[in-house]
């Protein structure tokens, strides 16, 4: 008896754990399908920006002068777009994703772009062997 | 009940790290903008208007009174209306021979002039130093630069550009073989006859002339064609001048934009550049810029061309560059572009950051194509520096431009 008992227990636990753990994958996955496009939009919005302020320090280092000091201003504001970025990425992780899941999304905007590629070598059949 | 207090805590730390730097990312926004807007746009003392009442009203009238035509059939209203945020509404004036607003005017079969109406606002202000789309007449420094050359009506650049659409051909003179024959030679002394013609039918009008001796406090035979020109410049610089816009009472604090039109702002001042020429209190560098805007019309130079600049300076280095547009009222003021060829202020901005697409080239003949790629090489200043917006951000942008209107 007592061993059928502790054996339901063990299942039921064991259940509880398994369940638990799906349904917290559940949600992440829930979460992360419901934000991909917004988060991979942000990704790249950042990331533009981030590279035209890179540029815009650039140019300013080889050509000081007024208007390019004036759009290395525009190009600092610009870089507001990536607040956006971060605060998406904050509430993402206040929802239960973490640092990985973050990682992932955002590699896969940025292999967005790689899928024309693929496309490219589908569509004409390009071999390699 | 540690527990509880425990989950309290953690549920009041959720609602903070939700909420709260929306809250603070809002304000830091506004800020940013307020501050954006102090650097570039409102770094200027603001100017005082001093208008004299009687000189008003005077240029009101002559600037409805078709007689101050050559042909008696034009007034610089039939071109300025109200209706339209002071320009005309159409892609390319019609001059001579119009008839009617908006759609009417085309169909009336009038002359094309082939430029886009400009608005009037803002023109009488001291910081409005060059006028027209290809800077024709501009004050540098000192210097006032026109077709008069030294012989310049004045140092006030507004009235000598009022003195030119009187003399200029299709726009408000009809290219009659007299006026081919006797005034067509691009001198100012033919300019002058035509002054002096307008001159006597001020002067024959009882009414007018006791107008100007009263307002002018001159002699009657001290009337002169300059102060038809200076009352028009004090009727635009009393109705046309520069109000507080919604975009400047934000700046203030007096009012608050909606988070659409900060995000179209922080994009103006930001990343779409736009700030780099419109600039200054009018929105405008006063600087001469190739836009690849497609031609409308038959174009200054002709054959669907249009030069722009280089018709003043002949310099090639200023082929296919128009003076930046202000912005005041913008949103009323459309189409847009030199030959107005963006109807909407989203197609303006498509122009500016990714012109193909707008651009049918299978409907283009191989002419219109080639100058289009002359355009777009003049242009690459600009393109290098615009960035990508999405449609989403275009609208936001638009949003903005639409806060820098007054009633």
């Amino acid at each position: 008896m007592n061993i059928k008992l502790g054996s339901i227990f063990v299942i039921g636990l064991s259940a509880t754990y398994i369940l638990g753990m799906f349904s917290t994958n559940l949600k992440k996955e829930i979460v992360k399908t419901y934000y991909e496009t917004e988060y991979s939009n942000y990704v790249f919005k950042c990331d533009q920006v981030m590279r035209e302020h890179f540029v815009a320090k650039q140019m300013v280092a080889t050509s000081p002068n007024d208007d390019n000091v004036s759009l290395l201003v525009q190009a600092e504001i610009g870089l507001i777009d990536c607040q956006d970025y971060d605060l998406l990425r904050k509430k993402l992780l206040s929802y239960g994703l973490e640092e990985s899941d973050l990682s992932e999304m955002g590699l896969k905007a940025i292999e967005l772009k790689a899928k024309d590629i693929r496309k490219v070598v589908e569509i004409h059949e390009i071999r390699y062997d | 009940m540690k527990s509880a207090m425990t989950k309290i805590v953690a549920a009041i730390s959720y609602i903070f790290l939700i909420f709260i730097p929306s809250v603070v990312l809002g304000d830091l926004r506004t800020d940013i903008l307020r501050n954006a807007a102090k650097e570039f746009i409102y770094n200027t003392v603001p100017f005082e208007t001093r208008t004299d009442v009687k000189k008003v009203k005077l240029g009101e009238k002559l600037f409805n009174d078709k007689n101050l035509s050559l042909n008696g059939d034009i007034a610089c209203a039939s071109c300025h209306i109200d209706k339209f945020g002071s320009a005309d509404g159409l892609p390319n004036s019609i001059g001579v021979g119009g008839k009617g607003v908006g759609v009417e005017r085309i169909k009336s079969g009038g002359v094309i002039v082939p430029r886009n109406s400009l608005p009037l606002w803002g023109r009488a202000e001291e910081d409005f130093k060059v006028f027209f789309w290809d800077g024709k007449v501009e004050k540098r420094e000192d210097t006032l630069i026109s077709q008069f050359g030294r012989q310049s009506p004045s140092t006030n650049p507004l009235i000598v550009a009022i003195h030119l659409p009187f003399v200029e051909l299709r726009e408000m003179i009809i290219d009659t073989d007299v006026v081919n024959t006797t005034l067509k030679s691009e001198t100012v002394e033919s300019a002058s006859k035509i002054y002096y013609t307008l001159l006597e039918r001020i002067n024959n009008n009882q009414n007018y002339r006791s107008a100007f001796i009263d307002a002018y406090n001159i002699k009657p035979s001290e009337l002169e064609f300059i102060h038809i020109a200076d009352s028009n410049a004090q009727f635009i610089q009393d109705k046309f001048r520069i109000r507080a816009s919604k975009f400047e009472n934000f700046v203030t604090r007096k009012s608050n934009l909606s988070s659409s039109e900060i995000q179209g702002g922080l994009i103006f001042f930001g990343k779409g550049k736009c700030v780099s020429c419109h600039n200054g209190k009018h929105y405008s560098d006063f600087e001469f810029h190739a836009i690849p805007f497609p031609q409308i019309g038959f174009g200054k130079n002709g054959f669907g061309v249009d030069y722009g600049r280089f018709n003043v300076t002949h310099d090639p280095k200023d082929l296919y560059k128009f003076r930046t547009p202000p912005l005041t009222n913008v949103e009323n003021t459309a189409p847009y572009g030199h030959s107005g060829s963006a109807q909407t202020l989203k197609e303006a901005i498509i122009y500016h950051i990714d012109p193909l697409r707008l651009l049918k080239t299978q409907q283009m003949s191989a002419i219109e194509r080639n100058e289009y790629y002359r355009k777009l090489l003049a242009s690459n200043n600009i393109l290098l520096k615009t960035s990508f917006l999405d449609d989403n951000e275009i609208h936001q942008l638009v949003q903005f431009l639409k806060t820098l209107s007054f009633d």
